[in-house]
């Protein structure tokens, strides 16, 4: 479980990337979501205890990362867009790195590399950014942290590997470990999501699981408006809608189309109807 | 044991470990630092041999293996600060990696190269050691200055030679782009700052040694403890300065904030 208590961080400048957040981040894959420069990479840092909150605090499961002690470092595992390694193969740097890692498993390892179709015997730094970034999230992927968190994990790859990489979280993260993942493209690993937390100019506006979104509100694809809906955009000659879901039946998300409304003058809308207790049915 | 499972207690196993992610830039280093060492040591020797001006050659390619001592921080330049940040390992693991490779193992692999040599020399009697020869070109014998007045050369020169190495190492930890560049250029300004001040400090006192009496300069043995007597006091306060910089990287590994 991740803690975040009023946590703001502001540069030296007086820039304020983070503004305020509260939030509990249980277990499973949560999709973190935020137009540029709202603060979402500044969170992952946060978490991983790689910057120190201004005010406030986070917590990985009780303990403060900012210690940087390694039985708090050995739980987290930060991806950042781009990434160095020091060996020349990602097979060397495997063999050093996973022995502080108690959780890494060679067997995922293999597999992920398989799935991508690598070796791990290439040299890392002739491989192109794509290939560079298959081979990190292939390693890392199997390091087994309880917090792993990954920022655009999906740049750079092509069609085939995105689903490789939905099918890798989905074989080797267990329900115990904890993933947040910062993307602009929803899409690619959307049916992995347990929870989806929103960040806009520095403020935390959503943190929410998924089915407790899905059970307030449905996304609908109809050929003609809907009657009362919250948002709309059209596109491909549909009209792209949010709904309220009367049912109170999981529905299917569509994070695009949330995203799209919780940026939009819709917001205040959305997040009542989301944030709305479930009325008892008698 | 396997490393994962340590506590969180020093552990010089998982700072081994911690180093060993720099093994491949490390090995390069060391065997480079190794072989200038020699090679400059045996260009001195040939010198001195063909009757050439061994101060001049000696000058020159001590400045070399100095630079070779100097710059072993650069072996930390390529690095992904996210990923050693993130790695479990304490913080003063981590910083002992740096400064025990910085200012124990790589001037040991060059002065031990070089003095290695001088002692092949001297015990196969292959011909004069540097050393010998050095101090004599300078009109002051070795036997001449007494064991604490030595003892107080060697310190000076290993205070100054850690200041430098130490300030590079900082810069080099510290930077976030750039990290070579800012290290050479840091080595530049270090080395020009302490040669102003052992050059003005140094002028002064024998000036003002030969003002006094001006026959002491035929006789460098006291002119020169004469110098060395008051720049202990200056190198004592000066030694404060690695130290201090030693803690800051140690703050920066522990506390400091990694942004990209």
């Amino acid at each position: 479980m991740i803690e975040l208590k009023n946590v703001t961080y502001a540069y030296r400048r007086g820039f304020v990337a983070l503004d305020k957040v509260t939030a509990d981040v249980p277990s499973g894959i949560h999709l973190l979501l935020g137009e540029n420069g709202a603060g979402k990479t500044t969170l992952l840092r946060l978490i991983a205890g790689l910057i120190i909150p201004t005010e406030g605090c986070c917590l990985v499961d009780g303990a403060t990362m900012t210690r940087r002690e390694p039985s708090t470092l050995k739980r987290v595992f930060m991806m950042p867009d781009t990434m160095e390694i020091p060996t020349k193969t990602i097979r060397e740097f495997a063999k050093i790195h996973s022995r502080f890692y108690p959780g890494f498993s060679q067997e995922y390892f293999e597999e992920n590399l398989r799935e991508f179709e690598l070796n791990g015997s290439e040299t890392f730094n002739h491989l192109s950014l794509g290939l560079r970034h298959k081979t990190l999230l292939a390693y890392i992927i199997a390091l087994g942290v309880d917090v792993l968190l990954l920022d655009e994990p999906a740049n750079g790859l092509d069609i085939n590997s995105k689903k490789a990489l939905r099918h890798m979280l989905a074989r080797c993260i267990s329900p115990e470990q904890t993933v947040i993942i910062s993307t602009h493209t929803v899409s690619d690993l959307r049916e992995l999501y347990d929870g989806v937390l929103v960040l806009s100019r520095s403020k935390l506006i959503l943190a929410k699981p998924t089915w407790e979104i899905s059970e307030r509100i449905s996304c609908v694809a109809t050929p003609i408006p809907p009657y009362g809906s919250l948002f709309m955009e059209q596109g491909a000659g549909l009209f792209h809608s949010i709904v309220v879901n009367e049912s109170g039946e999981p529905s299917d998300l569509n994070y695009g189309l949330l995203y799209s409304a919780l940026m939009s003058d819709a917001r205040s809308k959305i997040l009542e109807t989301i944030n709305r207790q479930p009325q008892n049915i008698s | 044991m396997e490393i994962s499972s340590l506590s969180d207690k020093f552990s010089w196993r998982r700072m081994f470990e911690f180093g060993m992610m720099f093994k491949n830039s490390m090995r390069v280093y060391m065997l480079v630092s190794a072989l200038t060492s020699l090679v400059c040591y045996l260009l001195v020797q040939l010198a001195i041999y063909l009757g050439g001006n061994g101060l001049g050659v000696y000058t020159l390619l001590s400045f070399i293996v100095g630079v070779a001592l100097y710059l072993s921080p650069l072996t930390f330049a390529r690095r992904d600060d996210t990923l050693l940040a993130l790695i479990p390992a304490k913080p003063v693991e981590k910083w002992l990696v740096y400064i025990l490779y910085s200012l124990v193992v790589v001037p040991l692999i060059i002065e031990g190269t070089w003095y290695g040599l001088e002692f092949i020399f001297k015990i196969f009697d292959l011909g004069p050691t540097i050393q010998d020869m050095m101090w004599a070109r300078v009109k002051i014998e070795s036997g001449m200055i007494d064991l604490k007045h030595r003892s107080l050369i060697i310190a000076v020169s290993i205070i100054q030679c850690y200041a430098i190495i130490i300030t590079i190492l900082y810069v080099v930890i510290k930077a976030v782009r750039n990290r070579v560049v800012k290290g050479l250029l840091s080595l530049l300004g270090i080395l020009f700052a302490s040669s102003l001040l052992a050059g003005i400090v140094g002028g002064v006192i024998a000036y003002f040694n030969i003002s006094i009496n001006p026959n002491i300069i035929d006789d460098p043995t006291t002119l020169m403890i004469n110098i060395f007597s008051v720049f202990r006091y200056i190198y004592g306060v000066l030694a404060i300065y690695p130290i201090i910089i030693t803690i800051m990287i140690y703050r920066h590994i522990k506390v400091g904030e990694i942004k990209a």
